[in-house]
């Protein structure tokens, strides 16, 4: 059989090795390091983390993809990241 | 064949544990979830499943797995897929704690990123001593690591097409980069019970 990538089996696999462990929410390079040396799993690259947006109001938005790249390099683990419902050029982009 | 009485402790701090023994109890051997230093007793080997090895390292560490496993892994075999095969490794090229036990080095996520995750079958003539089946393993990669070297006495199970090492085996401890767990296929776990059971 040839090497396939992006199958259903690797994708559902991925969500298997993260069983019990914890996804940290992360705003900046920094923090995703921080994470990562406590233990996380993998770590979601928010551009603001829930309470904040709770506490400041508006809305949850994409990270800027420039930070999301910065985050990336700066741990091993897998990282995360969310668009706006809808916004298939962010999607794109991520 | 092999498993007979056998007793197998999985690696429960994080990761992919369950479909182990889920394995395991289908082969019909007991399966035993290892979290504590004590629950090594009396067992006759350890599987250390796929996950985030930093994530194994952080937390043997907090929980004083570290010298147990070591000094479990000097008697009984022990087999790490995936992140397991980083923590049983010697050297992973970066700061992270491991059980330093088998003499490989390892590159961890060396085929890339998620998106570079793959499937593919593998030629592993060593199977053929569990099984008359000789037809491929097929492998799943996810986020996987590579063996990129491997000491003196440590024997080569399985290699990419390129030429890459992602099985191994050094004396009574099996390292793979891929996920038999998540296969229906028995083989690697019949290998590793066979390489128990010689050693019990």
């Amino acid at each position: 059989m040839e090497q396939q990538v992006a199958t259903f089996t690797v994708k559902k696999g991925l969500a298997q090795m993260l069983k019990g462990g914890v996804i940290m929410d992360v705003v900046t390079p920094e923090h995703a390091r921080i994470a990562e040396d406590a233990g996380a799993v993998a770590v979601m690259a928010l551009e603001r983390v829930p309470a904040d947006i709770r506490a400041h109001g508006g809305v949850a938005r994409m990270s800027d993809p420039e930070l999301i790249l910065k985050i990336m390099d700066a741990v091993s683990i897998p990282v995360m990241a969310k668009c706006r419902i809808g916004h298939f050029v962010e999607a794109q982009i991520l | 064949m092999a498993g007979k009485l056998l007793r197998i402790g999985v690696l429960a701090l994080q990761g992919d544990f369950a479909e182990h023994i889920a394995m395991l109890r289908r082969l019909g051997v007991e399966a035993v979830e290892v979290r504590l230093a004590e629950q090594l007793d009396g067992l006759d080997g350890l599987i250390m499943p796929g996950g985030e090895s930093t994530t194994f390292g952080k937390l043997a560490s907090d929980f004083g797995l570290i010298e147990p496993l070591r000094k479990f892994g000097l008697q009984k075999p022990i087999w790490g897929t995936c992140a397991g095969a980083i923590f049983l490794s010697k050297d992973a090229h970066r700061d992270q704690p491991l059980l330093k036990l088998m003499d490989i080095t390892v590159e961890r996520n060396a085929f890339g990123r998620q998106v570079a995750s793959f499937e593919v079958d593998l030629d592993v003539p060593a199977l053929k001593a569990v099984s008359d089946d000789d037809v491929p393993f097929h492998a799943i990669f996810i986020r996987a690591p590579l063996i990129d070297s491997v000491g003196e006495g440590v024997q080569v199970l399985a290699r990419l097409e390129d030429g890459r090492i992602v099985a191994a085996q050094q004396g009574h401890w099996l390292a793979t980069s891929f996920h038999p767990e998540l296969t229906g296929d028995p083989r690697f776990h019949q290998y590793f019970l066979r390489l128990t059971s010689a050693q019990k």
